[in-house]
Parts: structure tokens; C-alpha cells; sequence
């Protein structure tokens, strides 16, 4: 019985340990040698930022469960989730860049965290492999609120300055740039009013503890349907597929753009070499039927972009967000 | 409809009924042993968890939590040792019945009253849960502002042992939840520059800390010494007809008992046991067996704990309110499997909701046939020695709070606040109210400073729904619940010593 249990106990240490170990080779990699050459020999890590279950893990999941299946080695999920994501990503900036461990980014809270506060990561820390995932950004009320339109809801905005009140998703977060902008070039005031995450932030939505909310389009596109919610306008180039009787912003004068991407990074000193296999890996993944099919059925609207032209858009990010932030007080 | 059968035809997939079986006979061994809680027991299971499908993580935190609650009935019985705080009541008829060469039928009683609690109170998490998820929406900033107050007066409600111990508890709780960034501006504070103290203290290893690893440090720190050994029974453990019939009204009074208890958030199991016991006595027609061996006083207590169980999840789920620190272990482990607190439970995440609500339901099954033949067995394994369960504990604790991120930090955590806990212990103060605190914490500073942004600095808004009202008027009611803990007491006449270091 005894020696049983003294076995068990000898097992589990050794896990123990063997984790230990993992841990303690992590940093410092640039001396280092990495190996090119009979990649990948081990399981890859794959940090999402965010919770388990979220919109962003769920995506995440369904692309490497589908690019696996090209892959001969696993793609792990890890999900290092907190502060905004700013845990996550400092885990996949400072990540030994051999190729085995690369993460999810998103945009533009990777770009934004840095310049609101201390971030113990830079953007430069990661280079690009492949964008996923892009989400436009909408601006809603409830279905039963008294304003039908855009201009409705402008104008009582400005007959009644400082009283409508906006919900976003957290302090500077992506949700709250994109309704100070749109307060900004509207020439209203309003209140915004941070929340912890999309979830609450819509609950807040919902339950008229608030007067509107600036989400991306996957996550109300069922309350919209369910008859719950309305969209006023949208913060696209052109109308959204799925709703082509809403509005652009831009076709009602006002010139912003937003919305969220979601795109596959490694740490930055990551070979060329292994970049370009997980390139092509995800790439085709990302246009394979099946992985098109369950992003549909999960509302994720998809946009793939090669290294060259997600490296563009992360820094077009960068520009528009050193442009507006002063102007709308973030 | 459809999403209910979904979930019950998903929790009868076999690999999820053996989860079930090994998770319940795992919460009994839990719940049995002397010193080791139900929520050390969900604490320790949650990294185990992480690597399952989420229905079969879903069932097992079932299955863990009603076997530990009903499990701590076999030492009460056997053994006169509660295995949690919450058999205490067990053990005052329980016992007796041993003496008498009844162990099986005060088993038999504790098992089936147990089932019957737990199963009811699986009906209401189906009926009340769906309104209440949909009520969620109506709370705004301004009414979580005073959740959190009421949850918060509840704290000297739960430490009827010293008002003042459990108020310093909570300011403990309510300290460390200050940790971590500004809810708000996201502004971190105490962080000291440590990016994974960003999102506050990690809590699951901070809770595998307070209970697991506190609990090594007093264990160990006593002398050991062998344990009482369990008599062999001398009887079958199973009733007769006419004995379930006559449990049977004392069980559904129990069990009514139980779930509203455990609904309210801060009062728990072991209060809605004394309740339960109390009830029996007053109600029935032997009242002179009570004390001395009556299986209505075992019922009593019995089913109304098990009660608990289904009742404490309602706030859990729908609100994201955690009644006791059970639940609020509880709540990480699902948060992780995919559950979501409020409306999203029973519309875009029904199928989960309803695997586990089905799950709640077979492992109350389960643990009815295996605490029918196999109760006695695990009465066995409680009188284990010390020095084979300190290292296990220890190891397990270590190995879990690693596993969740695969990172030392928590491990660290994890012992800190071992060493915490085991002050916490010693000094007398009460961790479950630690743990309320620190859930309440940041959502009563969020409330409040949002519904100040919204209002533009004016204080009226937290004053206009009835829900805050209500909310107002069970936050001062609660106040004055001391009184009234002091006034059941009373009818605590031969309690025996609650768990630890026996």
C-alpha cells in the first residue's frame, strides 16, 4: 500500500519537474542556434490571449484545428487570458523564436495597449504571418429605442448634449476608440461608459442601462436577427453582407473606418524559413472549404492577408491611432 | 426543449458516465477524509479538468461537489469526525445510531435523504434558473453595486462565531482583491511590475493555497497519530419501505430548506444542515429519539446539505454571484469549460447549461448506488494516516497550481498563500469569508464608479429600481442575522467538534 502510493507520489514529481524545466529554457534565445531543419519535431503552442470560449479563442481554434490536419505535429492552444490581453501577448513577445510557440494578435488592442500605458511588450517585438480574422465595427441601439436612425439618434445627441451614453468593452479598448471617433467626427458629446468585456458590455445594451454601443459585427449579428437590437450604421467601406439595408458611416459623411483583425504573429526574431511553412500552412487552411464553412456558422467574418500586408495594416493601424487618439481625448 | 435533451442524451454518452461515477466516488473520498473540504476537493480538480471535452469537465465538478458534501456524512457517522463542516448536524444522530449497531441504517439514511436533497434540488436549478438568468439583464451597474453590499453583509452572517473576526476577514479579502489593474482605467496597482499579478492574484491557485495547502501546514504540524478505525457494520446499509416513508416528509422539508439556503448568497451548507435537523425535531412525532439515534434527525440534516448544492448554483450561474467558496471555485472551473454567467446561459450557450444541469442529475444517481454499496468502504479510507495524506495533498496541490498556465509563478502563489491560509486558520478567522470578500470586491467598485460615470457624479441612480431596493432592504435584514444564527445555536446542544487537524 505504502510503496504504491510512494510511487504515485514519484510519478507526479517528476511531471512536475520535466514542467519546470520547459519553463526555465524559455528566454534569451539570441546567441542561440535555431534549428531550421526538420521543423516541426515537437507540438506547436499556439497563446490566444483570451479566454477559453470567447470570440477569439473560438476562432482561433477552428483555423488550427483545421490546419493541423496538414501539420505533423499538434497545435496547441494555450489560452493566457487577462488584462485586456496584455499577459498573452507579453508571453508571445518574449517566446524563444524557434517557430514553437507563435500566438494570435488583435487589432488594434495589440497596437493601442503600448500607447496607453507601460506594456511590457513593443509592437517590433513580433513579425507577421498570416491575418484571419477581420470583424467591422457597428454602431447599435436597442430594437425598441426610439431613435430608427443614424440621424435620429445625431440629433437628439446634439439637442441634448452629454446625456446619451455608450457601453464599450474596457477602458482605451478597441470598442471605446471606435465610439469616440465616431463622437468626435459627429461633433456630439457622449458618455462612455467602460465594461468588463463584450459580454457585459452588450448586457449593459440590453438591459437599458445604457443608450448604445459601438461592437464588431460577429458579435450581434444573432441579436440583430434575434430582433433585439439595431444597428444605425456601420464603420465599413462598403454595406455589410449581411445586412445591406444599414448604412455606412462613410456614406453619411463621416470618414472612419474600424473594426477588429485577428492575425497569426511569432516572436520576432522567428527564422524566415519556419515563417513561411506556417505562412503556407495557415494560408491554406484559411481558404480551405471546410475552414470557410465553420467560420460561416460561427458569424466570423473572414480576411486573409499575406505577411507583407498584414505588416501594412498593422502599421496603418498604428498611424490612424497616433492620428485620432489626441483629437478624441483617449 | 430540444437543448434540455440535448444536454441529458450528452451527459449519458458513456465516457461521461464513467466521469460521473469516478468524480463522485472521488468527492465522497474527499468528502470522508477528515480536514479535506469540498471546496479544497473542486479546487484541486479544476487543472485535471482542463484538458477534458467540456461536457465531461462539466460533470465532473458536478460529480465532485455533491459527492464531497454528501461524503463528509460517513465519518460524521462512523467515526463521530465530521468530514466537512457542513455533516456536523450528521454526526448528532448519526453516531448515536452507530452505538446502537446501526450504522447501516443511519448510512442508508444519509445516503437516500442525500439523494433526495441533491435530486430536487437539480428540479429547481431547471425551473428557477431560466427566469433568473433573464432577471440578469435588469441588473445594471447601480444593482451589482448593491449585490455586492449584500453579499457583503452576509460575511457576518457566516462567521456567527466572531462578528468581528469574520469583518476582519472580509477586509482581508477585500485588500487583496485591490490587486491587479483598475477596473476602470486599467491602471495596475499593486502589481510591482509583474505582468501576471496584472489581472489580480491568480485565483485558482491562490484558492488551492488558502484550502489545500494551509491545510498541510496544520496537519502536519499536529502530532500524528493513528486514527479512529471504523467498526465493521453489523447491519445492511439500506432501509426498509416503511422507514423511507417515514424520512420521506422530513427530506422534502429538508430539501425546501436546503435550496433556499443555498440560493442566498454567503450562508451554506453546514447552517442549512443545523436548519434541517432543527426542523425535523420540531415537526416530529418521536421527538424523544432525537439525540439519541433518530434516522429523522440524519434525514433532516442530510438532505437538506445536498440541497445546498443545486440551490447555491442559481445565483452562481445567472448572476455570477458565487453563494459559498465552493461555488466559487466552482465558477472558474466553468467560466473555463465555456459556461457564461447571465441571459447567454439558456440561449447561445443552452447546450452547455443543460449538459451540466443533466450531469448535476446523473451524478446524484451515481452517488445513491455508490454510497449504497459502497459507503462502508470509504468510511476505510478515512481513518488513513496523516502521513500518507499530507504528501499526497501536498503534491497534488503543487502539481495543480502549476497546471493551469504551466507556469511557476502560481505555484509560488499557491504557497504564499498556503502560508496565509494556514495564519487564517490559526488565528481563527474564516476563509470562506476571504474568498466572498474578494469576488465582491471588484464588482461592488466597478458598480459603483460605472453608474457614477453613467449618472455624471450624481448618487440618485442607486436609488431608483426596486430591484436596488430590495436589494437595500435583504442587505440591512441581513445585518441583523447574526441575532438571529445566535438564536438557532441554540438548538446546538451536543455539537461535535468540526473537521480539522482530528
Amino acid at each position: 500500500m505504502k510503496k504504491g502510493i510512494v510511487l504515485i507520489l514519484a510519478v507526479l514529481m517528476v511531471f512536475a519537474l520535466v514542467g519546470c524545466t520547459q519553463e526555465s529554457s524559455d528566454p534569451t534565445g539570441e546567441s542561440k542556434e535555431v534549428s531550421v531543419e526538420g521543423y516541426p519535431s515537437k507540438p506547436v503552442n499556439v497563446i490566444v490571449a483570451y479566454r477559453a470560449g470567447g470570440g477569439t479563442d473560438v476562432g482561433a481554434r477552428i483555423l488550427t484545428s483545421v490546419a493541423e490536419k496538414n501539420f505533423s505535429q499538434p497545435l496547441v492552444i494555450q489560452n493566457i487570458e487577462g488584462a485586456g490581453g496584455e499577459i498573452g501577448f507579453t508571453d508571445l513577445a518574449k517566446a524563444t523564436p524557434d517557430g514553437y510557440t507563435i500566438g494570435f494578435i488583435n487589432l488594434p488592442t495589440f497596437v493601442s495597449l503600448p500607447m496607453d500605458r507601460n506594456t511590457q511588450y513593443v509592437v517590433e517585438d513580433v513579425r507577421p504571418i498570416a491575418n484571419h480574422v477581420f470583424d467591422p465595427g457597428v454602431l447599435m441601439v436597442q430594437e425598441s429605442s426610439e431613435w430608427e436612425t443614424l440621424e435620429d439618434f445625431i440629433a437628439h445627441a446634439k439637442a441634448n448634449p452629454g446625456t446619451l451614453s455608450v457601453s464599450n468593452n474596457g477602458a482605451g479598448a478597441s470598442n471605446h476608440i471606435g465610439a469616440a471617433h465616431f463622437e468626435y467626427e459627429a461633433g456630439i458629446e457622449l458618455i462612455h461608459a467602460p465594461f468588463d468585456g463584450t459580454t457585459n458590455m452588450l448586457a449593459a445594451l440590453r438591459g437599458g442601462h445604457v443608450d448604445a454601443s459601438v461592437a464588431k459585427i460577429s458579435e450581434v449579428a444573432d441579436l440583430v436577427e434575434a430582433g433585439e437590437l439595431r444597428i444605425l450604421a456601420s464603420y465599413t467601406e462598403e454595406r455589410l453582407d449581411q445586412f445591406p439595408e444599414v448604412p455606412t458611416l462613410q456614406e453619411k459623411g463621416f470618414d472612419i473606418l474600424f473594426g477588429s483583425a485577428r492575425a497569426l504573429v511569432a516572436p520576432k526574431d522567428t527564422p524566415d524559413e519556419i515563417i513561411e511553412i506556417l505562412h503556407d500552412l495557415f494560408k491554406n487552411a484559411i481558404e480551405s472549404e471546410e475552414h470557410m464553412n465553420r467560420a460561416k456558422d460561427a458569424n466570423l467574418p473572414i480576411r486573409y492577408m499575406g505577411p507583407e500586408e498584414l505588416q501594412r495594416y498593422m502599421e496603418n493601424e498604428a498611424i490612424y491611432l497616433q492620428e485620432v487618439k489626441p483629437k478624441i481625448g483617449l | 426543449m430540444s437543448d434540455i435533451l440535448y444536454g441529458l442524451m450528452n451527459a449519458l454518452n458513456w465516457i461521461n458516465l464513467i466521469a460521473a461515477l469516478f468524480s463522485v466516488s472521488a468527492g465522497i473520498l474527499v468528502g470522508a477524509l477528515p480536514g479535506l473540504s469540498a471546496a479544497m476537493g473542486v479546487a484541486l480538480l479544476i487543472p485535471v479538468t482542463f484538458g477534458m471535452p467540456a461536457d465531461t469537465a462539466l460533470i465532473s465538478l458536478a460529480g465532485v461537489y455533491c459527492g464531497a458534501v454528501y461524503g463528509g456524512s460517513i465519518s460524521a457517522i462512523l467515526l463521530h469526525t465530521p468530514g466537512t463542516s457542513s455533516a456536523a448536524a450528521t454526526a448528532l444522530d448519526g453516531y448515536q445510531l452507530t452505538l446502537r449497531g446501526k450504522a447501516g441504517k443511519a448510512l442508508g439514511t444519509a445516503t437516500i435523504s442525500s439523494f433526495i436533497g441533491g435530486i430536487l434540488s437539480t428540479i429547481a436549478l431547471y425551473l428557477l434558473s431560466p427566469p433568473l438568468a433573464k432577471l440578469a439583464l435588469s441588473f445594471g451597474p447601480a444593482e451589482y453595486f448593491w449585490l455586492s453590499i449584500f453579499g457583503l453583509t452576509i460575511i457576518a452572517g457566516v462567521s456567527s462565531k466572531s462578528i468581528l473576526k469574520g469583518l476582519i476577514s472580509g477586509v482581508v479579502g477585500l485588500a487583496i482583491s485591490t490587486i491587479g489593474m483598475d477596473p476602470i482605467t486599467g491602471v495596475p496597482r499593486f502589481t510591482f511590475g509583474v505582468r501576471y499579478l496584472l489581472d489580480g492574484v491568480p485565483f485558482t491557485a491562490m484558492l488551492i493555497g488558502l484550502f489545500s495547502m494551509s491545510q498541510v501546514l496544520i496537519m502536519a504540524e499536529s502530532k500524528m497519530k493513528d486514527k479512529a478505525k471504523a467498526k465493521d457494520l453489523e447491519d445492511k446499509v439500506m432501509l426498509s419501505w416503511g422507514e423511507i416513508k417515514r424520512i420521506l416528509p422530513t427530506c422534502l422539508r429538508s430539501t425546501v430548506i436546503g435550496t433556499v439556503t443555498g440560493i442566498l448568497p454567503g450562508a451554506g451548507g453546514t447552517i442549512a444542515a443545523y436548519m434541517g435537523y432543527n426542523e425535523a425535531k420540531r415537526f416530529s412525532k418521536h421527538k424523544e429519539e432525537f439525540g439519541q439515534g433518530s434516522i429523522e434527525g440524519v434525514a433532516g440534516a442530510e438532505a437538506a446539505n445536498n440541497a445546498v448544492t443545486g440551490g447555491s448554483l442559481i445565483p452562481t450561474l445567472t448572476l455570477g454571484i458565487p453563494g459559498n467558496s465552493v461555488t466559487a471555485i466552482l465558477l472558474g472551473g466553468l467560466i473555463i469549460q465555456g459556461m457564461r454567467s447571465g441571459p447567454e446561459l439558456f440561449t447561445s450557450h443552452a447546450r452547455v447549461t443543460y449538459t451540466f444541469f443533466a450531469g448535476f442529475a446523473v451524478v446524484n444517481v451515481f452517488m445513491l448506488f455508490v454510497g449504497l454499496f459502497a459507503g462502508k468502504y470509504f468510511a476505510k479510507v478515512a481513518s488513513v494516516k496523516d502521513s500518507i495524506l499530507i504528501p499526497i495533498v501536498f503534491a497534488l496541490s503543487v502539481i495543480g497550481s502549476f497546471s493551469i498556465y504551466n507556469r511557476m509563478f502560481d505555484v509560488w502563489v499557491m504557497f504564499i498563500f498556503g502560508i496565509i491560509g494556514y495564519f487564517v486558520k490559526k488565528l481563527d478567522l474564516n476563509p470562506a469569508a476571504i474568498v466572498l470578500a474578494l469576488i465582491l470586491g471588484p464588482i461592488g467598485e466597478s458598480g459603483l464608479r460605472r453608474t457614477l460615470i453613467l449618472s455624471r457624479g450624481s448618487y440618485a441612480p442607486f436609488f431608483t429600481s426596486t430591484v436596488s431596493w430590495v436589494l437595500i432592504i435583504m442587505s440591512i435584514v441581513s445585518l441583523f442575522s447574526p441575532i438571529l444564527m445566535e438564536k438557532l445555536a441554540e438548538g446546538r446542544a451536543s455539537k461535535p467538534k468540526a473537521e480539522t487537524n482530528k
